[in-house]
């Protein structure tokens, strides 16, 4: 009953996440606890032939692992210059106040009081990206080159290029909330890289990321897992009952 | 009765499985006992009393598989079992909702590492497909294999846990038929609303059996209270 408080739990975080950018949902692994064997297969029966199945019971089931799936969200087109879409695998890098960096896959971004690129908690985006005071405008090529046009010119200048940072076992990232994302020990270290090579993925400027939350199937797995927690309850309860019965064997 | 309550642990522990990957579910037959049913010579109903777990077996039937469109994700359609090293030693089990170690080691949910036909799985990129017979792909560079086996039949497998079995004493695992099926996970095999009206039966037995045992002391509390005494 508490693997399916936890798998409800993870449920409710989803769908509380359907509008959140970039939001990758979680699910939860089951696996079964320990068995007692009372009589174990294949051992040698009194007559001395071989027990061919044995007798074990079970304790229940617990969640071995809680799993972030990093399939690809919907596209929301914003027409804001600096929102950008990872298509494919990868993390734009974000440098936290305390000067550690963190990963994120939402890609909405502005620009601050002194033309840093940041997310929207003002943390900036790592390589730091400065916009001229004077830019009309601001293009992200699909390889992450950010280039302006500044007033009084006609041609694009280049003022940086945005990296992105790829894991091997990006489920194994630690999220940490604010859409970021730490390495672990599990996802292996970051390999920065320009977007479109070595496996990145490809920006896309003026759209944002939606959460890869299904609500339809979240509702889905919510049922099931409220009817496996009654389903649960009914056999504690059965089990209250019979025991009930054992003590009115004795009628006194 | 301790049949019937044997019965009920079982059925609750296959209720507690219903979202566990790829869990078998167990149920119990209870066979009239031979010894037991020399001595009860009351004429009571055997099949209450007279009853020992005789039987318990775990149903290898194939669950259901679920897509979920993640490419660490593999079921087994067919009888089979994939290969784990555990630090116990080597493990099978059914649940494919595999998952990454930092060094790119393809593990268990659990840490294990999976087993390939030749060793552990070592993948270096998140970009890979797996095809029906195993075959890890990297585009058209195939970088290595799932080790599948099966067991000869009647399985003599003991549930270690954690989705993990271990064969019996002397059992070698064999070659397996089974397909793999990537980006979806089996589910349990465990069908909620029959083992809901099992538990019914079963607390209804257990009720019945109680009566009898009543019905039977309430005979001989009159046998030697009233018989013998005159009137």
């Amino acid at each position: 009953m508490q693997a399916q408080q936890l798998n409800l739990d993870t449920i409710a975080n989803n769908l509380a996440n359907v509008n959140t950018t970039g939001f990758k949902r979680t699910r939860v692994d089951f696996a079964d606890l320990l068995y007692q064997t009372f009589k174990a297969p294949g051992t040698l029966a009194a007559s001395g032939s071989q027990v061919p199945t044995g007798i074990q019971v079970g304790h229940g089931s617990r969640a071995v692992a809680t799993q972030r799936i990093f399939s690809q969200g919907d596209f929301q087109q914003t027409e804001n210059p600096l929102d950008m879409v990872i298509e494919g695998d990868g993390f734009f890098q974000v440098t936290r106040p305390d000067g550690t960096t963190a990963y994120t896959r939402s890609g909405a971004f502005k620009k601050d009081g002194s033309g840093r690129v940041v997310n929207s908690d003002g943390f900036v985006l790592s390589p730091n990206i400065v916009l001229p005071t004077d830019a009309k405008s601001v293009t992200v090529g699909s390889d992450g080159t950010v280039s302006v046009i500044l007033a009084g010119q006609t041609a694009a200048s280049t003022v940086g290029t945005i990296q992105l940072a790829q894991f091997v076992n990006p489920a194994g990232l630690l999220a940490i909330g604010r859409n970021l994302y730490t390495p672990s020990a599990a996802s292996g270290n970051a390999v920065v890289g320009s977007a479109g090579t070595a496996g990145l993925g490809t920006l896309s400027a003026g759209f944002l990321e939606l959460a890869n939350v299904k609500v339809v199937e979240e509702m889905v797995n919510m049922i099931t897992s409220q009817r496996a927690y009654e389903a649960n309850s009914k056999a504690i309860q059965t089990a209250d009952d019979m025991l009930s019965i054992s003590n009115n064997l004795m009628r006194r | 009765m301790q049949a019937l309550w044997q019965r009920h642990e079982v059925l609750a522990n296959n209720l507690a499985n219903t979202s566990t990957t790829a869990f078998k579910r167990d149920d119990v037959i209870a066979l009239p006992d031979s010894a037991t049913a020399q001595t009860v010579a009351s004429g009571l109903n055997l099949a209450l009393v007279g009853t020992q777990p005789a039987i318990q077996y775990t149903d290898y039937t194939q669950g259901p598989i679920q897509h979920t469109g993640r490419n660490l994700d593999v079921a087994l359609d067919g009888s089979g079992f994939f290969v784990v090293e555990t630090p116990a030693g080597t493990r099978y089990t059914r649940s494919g909702a595999f998952t990454l170690g930092g060094d790119g080691a393809l593990t268990t949910g659990d840490g294990y590492p999976v087993q390939g036909v030749s060793g552990p799985i070592v993948l270096r990129s998140p970009n890979f497909t797996i095809t029906g017979q195993g075959e890890i792909r990297d585009g058209e560079q195939v970088i290595g294999a799932l080790k599948i086996v099966d067991f000869p039949k009647p399985y003599q497998l003991l549930k270690e846990g954690s989705n993990l079995y271990v064969p019996a004493e002397g059992i070698a695992p064999e070659a397996t038929t089974a397909q793999v099926v990537s980006g979806a996970v089996e589910g349990s095999n465990v069908n909620s609303v029959e083992a809901m009206v099992s538990m019914i039966g079963v607390l209804r037995s257990y009720e019945a059996a109680q009566k009898a045992l009543q019905a039977l002391e309430e005979a001989n509390q009159t046998a030697a209270n009233q018989i013998g005494t005159v009137v």
